[in-house]
C-alpha cells in the first residue's frame, strides 16, 4: 500500500466564480522509503501542494480532493485534532529559509523540546536528552553548547540542520522538504543534502523533495513529478527521465540549463513565461512557449496518460530522440 | 591574458573594517577584502566565485566605488581611483555600472520604466527631454523590451523582464564595466538562460566587461572568461575558465566543483563534502584561512598563510600545490 496516495487535488484562491487554480487535478503517489522529487519554476504550485497536504492553506483557500490519504487514513475526512496529532509526527516538512522557520526568542533546545512534548511527552531531562540526542544526528558540532544557543546565534546551514533535527524528532515516516538547500551555499548545500539522504536511509523514511533545480533532483531521487503551471506534466524515474524526457517542457527546462549547453555560445531558451493567475492559455497550459505546439494544442487541453509509472501529460509525446510522436511534425507544417 | 585594452586593474585591493564587540571591548577588524588582484580587459567577463561570506559583494562595492577601498590600487581609465579626488572620481564613476541580484527590489516601484532609464542621463547628460526619451527608446528595444514598456511601472513585469530593465538601466551610460552582482540567481531555469544570452548579445555588441558575481559554478563556467575563486577575503585561485573547469587545482575549487549537482552523471565528481562552515571573518583560522576545512591540512598551513603563486597556467595560493596537484 503506498504511505502517500493523492487523487484530484484541486487548490484555488480567490472567488468562487472565477478561481485562482494554483494546484489542478494533481495525483501523486509515494511509497514508504521511496525519495520523490517534485520540480517546477516559481508559481508551479510545488509548495502550495505540500502545504495542501499539511493542511496549512487556510481560508480563503480552498483544498478539494478525490483522495487524499497516508497509510490508509483520510486526511480530509478525518477530524482537526487528529490530523493536528498526525501533522509533525508522521509527516513533517522542513522550510525553505531557515532563518525565519526558526522562532527568534526561543533557544534551540526549548523549540526542539516543544516539539517532543507535544507528540511524546517526558520530563524536562528527558525530553533535553533527547534534543541533545538529536542535534548529535544532524551532525551539529559541539550540540551541548548549541542547545542554549538562540537561533540568531546559528549560521544558515545550523539553522536549518535544527529545523531537520526537529522535523526527524519523531520519526516521521513522510518528511516534505521544501526547497531544503535553495537559501545555502554550494558546499552546505551537499552537505545538507548528504545529512538528509543519510537519515533516510536510516530511518527508511520517505522523502519530498521539493526544489526549481532539476540537478539536486538527478542526484538524490528516484522518481521525479514535473510541474508546471499547477499542472503535474510528466512523471517518471531517474535517471531515465533525465536522458529521454518525454514532455515538451521538461526537455526544453534541461536544454535551458548552462550545463547542457557546454561549449555552445548561447543557451537554449524557452521564450515567454510561466502564465501567472489571468494569462492562464486555453487548451495545452505550455501551447504558446512550446516549440513543438500545433492548433490542437490551443484548443484540447491534454490529460495525463501512460503507465503509472511514467505519464506524460502531452498530445505528441516526444520519443528517444527528443522529436514529437502522433503526427505533431505534419499538423505543424500544415 | 589577453592583447585586449585593460580596462581596470586592481592591486591588492583591500577593505577593512572596524566593528564595535560592545563596551570596553577593544575594536575589531573585519578583513572583508584583503588583497586581491585582477585584471579586466574589454568584452571578457571575470567571475567571481566564493560562499556568501568570502568578500565577494565587498568587492563589488569597491570596483563600484559605492565606498572607498581601505588599501590597494584600483586602476581605472588611468586613474588610481583608490586615492583619486573628488573629481576624478565623479568622472569614473559613470564608467563602472551594476545590476543586482533582486530586481524585485532594486527597481524604485513608484517609478515607470522610461524614468528610471533616463535618470542617469539627467545626472550625467546635458540631453534633452526628447533626446534622452529616444535614447531610452533605443536601450529598450535592444534589452528585448517593446516600446509600449515605456510607460509601465515595475509591478507590470515579470522578474525576467524587470531584470532586463535592471539591465537597460546599467548601460544607458555606455559604461565599460558592468559590476552583475548574482544577476540571475533569483530567476527561474528558463529565464535565466534568456537573461545570460541577453548580457552575451550586449557584450558582443559594445565590449563591455563583466565583472560577474556568483554563487552558480554552471552559470560562471558557462559565461565566464576568467575565474577568480576568493574565500574569506582572499584570493586561492585565479585564472582562465577553461583550465580551472577542466582541472581544479586548490583543494577549495576542488570542493566547490565537487559540491555543485549536475545532471549528467559522466560530469559528476567524486564527492568531497567538506566539514563545517565559514569560519568567522572577527576570527579567522591562523595560518591558510581554509586549513580548518581542507582535507590536505598540516602543520605549515594552520601556521603560516599561503602567498598566490604562479602554479601552471594560474595562480593558486596553497602551501601543498606541489603534492596534491
Amino acid at each position: 500500500m503506498s504511505l502517500l496516495e493523492i487523487q484530484k487535488l484541486h487548490v484555488e484562491f480567490g472567488p468562487t466564480e472565477a478561481p485562482f487554480t494554483a494546484v489542478d487535478d494533481l495525483a501523486l503517489n509515494i511509497e514508504p522509503g521511496e525519495i520523490v522529487g517534485v520540480v517546477g519554476e516559481s508559481g508551479s504550485g510545488k509548495s502550495v501542494t505540500a502545504l495542501a497536504l499539511m493542511g496549512l492553506i487556510d481560508y480563503p483557500g480552498r483544498v478539494t480532493a478525490g483522495r487524499m490519504e497516508f497509510a490508509g487514513r483520510d486526511l480530509l475526512g478525518m477530524a482537526e485534532r487528529e490530523r493536528h496529532a498526525m501533522l509533525g509526527k508522521d509527516v513533517a516538512m522542513i522550510f525553505q529559509d531557515p532563518m525565519t522557520s526558526l522562532n527568534p526568542c526561543f533557544t534551540v533546545a526549548y523549540q526542539l523540546m516543544e516539539t517532543l512534548r507535544v507528540h511524546h511527552g517526558g520530563s524536562r531531562r528527558q525530553l533535553r536528552e533527547q534534543a541533545l540526542k538529536l542535534l548529535k544526528q544532524v551532525d551539529i558540532p559541539d550540540p551541548e553548547h548549541r542547545l542554549d544557543a538562540y537561533p540568531h546565534q546559528l549560521s544558515g546551514g545550523m539553522s536549518q540542520r535544527v529545523m531537520v533535527a526537529m522535523a526527524i524528532a519523531c520519526n516521521p515516516r513522510l518528511l516534505i522538504a521544501d526547497e531544503p538547500t535553495t537559501a545555502l551555499d554550494v558546499t552546505v548545500q551537499a552537505q545538507m543534502l548528504e545529512l538528509l539522504l543519510q537519515l533516510q536511509r536510516q530511518r527508511g523514511m520517505a522523502l519530498m523533495l521539493i526544489t526549481h533545480d532539476l540537478s539536486i533532483i538527478a542526484q538524490t531521487a528516484q522518481r521525479v513529478v514535473v510541474m508546471y503551471a499547477g499542472q503535474v506534466v510528466e512523471t517518471g524515474p531517474v535517471p531515465e527521465i533525465f536522458q529521454a524526457p518525454r514532455h515538451p517542457y521538461t526537455q526544453a527546462l534541461l536544454a535551458a540549463l548552462p550545463e547542457c549547453n557546454i561549449g555552445q555560445a548561447r543557451l537554449k531558451t524557452i521564450p515567454g513565461v510561466v502564465p501567472g493567475q489571468y494569462d492562464r492559455p486555453g487548451g495545452c497550459l505550455l501551447n504558446p512557449r512550446c516549440s513543438h505546439a500545433t492548433d490542437r494544442c490551443g484548443v484540447d487541453r491534454p490529460a495525463l496518460s501512460g503507465a503509472p509509472a511514467a505519464q506524460v501529460r502531452c498530445h505528441f509525446p516526444l520519443d528517444r530522440t527528443g522529436r514529437p510522436t502522433g503526427g505533431a511534425q505534419q499538423t505543424a507544417g500544415a | 591574458m589577453s592583447d585586449r585594452p585593460v580596462l581596470m586593474e586592481a592591486r591588492q585591493l583591500a577593505r577593512h573594517y572596524n566593528v564595535s564587540q560592545g563596551w570596553f571591548k577593544p575594536r575589531a577588524v573585519v578583513r572583508a577584502l584583503d588583497g586581491v588582484s585582477f585584471v579586466l580587459s574589454e568584452g571578457r567577463t571575470l567571475a567571481v566565485v566564493g560562499e556568501s561570506g568570502c568578500g565577494k559583494s565587498t568587492l563589488a562595492r569597491q570596483v563600484t566605488m559605492i565606498e572607498p577601498p581601505s588599501g590597494g590600487e584600483l586602476w581605472m581609465d588611468g586613474v588610481n581611483v583608490a586615492d583619486a579626488d573628488a573629481g576624478r572620481r565623479k568622472r569614473i564613476r559613470p564608467l563602472v555600472q551594476m545590476v543586482f541580484q533582486n530586481p524585485y527590489a532594486s527597481l524604485n516601484p513608484r517609478k515607470k520604466v522610461g524614468a528610471m532609464l533616463e535618470e542617469p542621463l539627467v545626472i550625467n547628460t546635458a540631453l534633452t527631454a526628447s533626446e534622452r526619451a529616444a535614447r531610452a527608446r533605443a536601450m529598450m528595444s535592444r534589452v528585448g523590451l517593446r516600446p509600449e514598456h515605456y510607460a509601465r511601472y515595475p509591478h507590470m513585469f515579470s522578474g525576467g523582464q524587470r531584470q532586463r530593465i535592471a539591465i537597460a538601466r546599467a548601460l544607458m551610460l555606455d559604461p565599460k564595466v558592468i559590476v552583475a552582482d548574482e544577476p540571475v540567481s533569483a530567476l527561474d531555469v528558463s529565464i535565466q538562460a534568456q537573461v545570460l544570452n541577453l548580457l552575451m548579445d550586449l557584450q558582443d555588441a559594445s565590449g563591455v566587461a563583466y565583472l560577474f558575481i556568483s554563487h552558480n559554478l554552471s552559470v560562471v563556467e558557462h559565461i565566464a572568461d576568467d575565474v577568480l575563486v576568493m574565500y574569506l577575503g582572499k584570493t586561492v585561485e585565479h585564472g582562465g575558465k577553461a583550465q580551472v573547469f577542466a582541472r581544479p587545482l586548490h583543494p577549495y575549487t576542488r570542493a566547490l566543483l565537487a559540491s555543485t549537482p549536475r545532471i549528467n552523471p559522466a560530469l559528476r565528481q567524486q564527492k568531497i563534502i567538506l566539514r563545517g562552515e565559514l569560519p568567522s571573518p572577527l576570527a579567522p583560522p591562523p595560518g591558510c584561512a581554509f586549513s580548518n576545512r581542507c582535507p590536505h591540512s598540516v602543520e605549515r598551513c594552520r601556521e603560516l598563510a599561503p602567498a598566490l603563486q604562479p602554479v601552471e597556467d594560474r595562480l593558486v595560493a596553497c602551501h601543498r600545490i606541489g603534492e596534491i596537484a
